[in-house]
């Protein structure tokens, strides 16, 4: 495999990613109701959630996709460690992060 | 270290895309066999048959995470020897202080440049024998 087909590889996986990611917003949502409730569980794997999309689409180049998603995982960072409750004013910032990675995913997907 | 003497590398991250990327990227040199695990408990329960000369471990993994993962290596004499290099996108200095206080050889950041990570998988593996 030479440096040019690598590339393409990693172009086909990003736009793999972005649709699996698309997926995992609506998982998101999910988990920000749970944790709205007192769920800690759901915090924390809020927290690995963003945290995996930060890292993987960083590593595509989809920095706009892997920016948005490092704003959930710091928004969610303090509740996740237990230092701060998931309160309404955590959900709205986080809904609002989550609004920004499904904008970021709408613009790779017209572009892709 | 002779660098020879790196032949087999297990590759442990939750994240299948990466998975693929780092087992493509450490391939290219033609000098590695890569294995892959999608989680610690998996990796644990491989590295008896496999037999790697290198482990890495991705930090944040769901289940055993990677320290954790490396901490068991540590109490099993069949592999408490094995280096293990972390990969993680959370290299803060003090992460890093923290993990080479584990024992960890070393500490890749991601995202990584697929061009490159043979080399700094190699550069940290010749860094043994300094």
């Amino acid at each position: 495999m030479n440096e040019q087909e690598v590339h393409e590889r990693m172009r086909q996986l990003g736009i793999k990613f972005a649709k699996r990611t698309q997926g995992e917003l609506v998982v998101m949502r999910e988990l920000v109701e749970q944790a709205r409730q007192g769920d800690a569980q759901a915090v924390r794997t809020l927290e690995l959630l963003a945290h995996k999309i930060h890292g993987t689409g960083a590593t595509f180049g989809l920095t706009g996709i892997s920016d948005a998603a490092g704003e959930i995982e710091r928004a969610v960072a303090q509740a996740a460690a237990g230092a701060l409750a998931f309160d309404d004013a955590c959900a709205k910032l986080v809904a609002a992060c989550m609004g920004r990675l499904q904008s970021e995913l709408d613009s790779f997907n017209m572009s892709a | 270290m002779d660098r020879s003497r790196l032949h087999t590398v297990l590759y442990v991250d939750d994240e299948p895309d990466i998975r693929e990327v780092v087992h493509m990227a450490l391939s290219l040199t033609g000098e590695l066999s890569v294995h892959t695990c999608e989680s610690g408990e998996q990796a644990l329960a491989a590295m008896g048959h496999i037999k790697p000369d290198l482990v890495m471990l991705d930090v944040m993994m769901p289940g055993m995470d990677g320290p954790t993962t490396m901490r068991k290596m540590r109490t099993d004499p069949a592999l408490a020897d094995i280096p293990v290099i972390f990969m993680t996108a959370k290299a803060m200095p003090q992460e890093i202080t923290r993990f080479r206080e584990l024992g960890a050889l070393g500490v890749i950041p991601k995202p990584f440049d697929p061009m490159r990570l043979s080399s700094q998988v190699f550069a940290l593996w010749e860094s043994l024998a300094e």
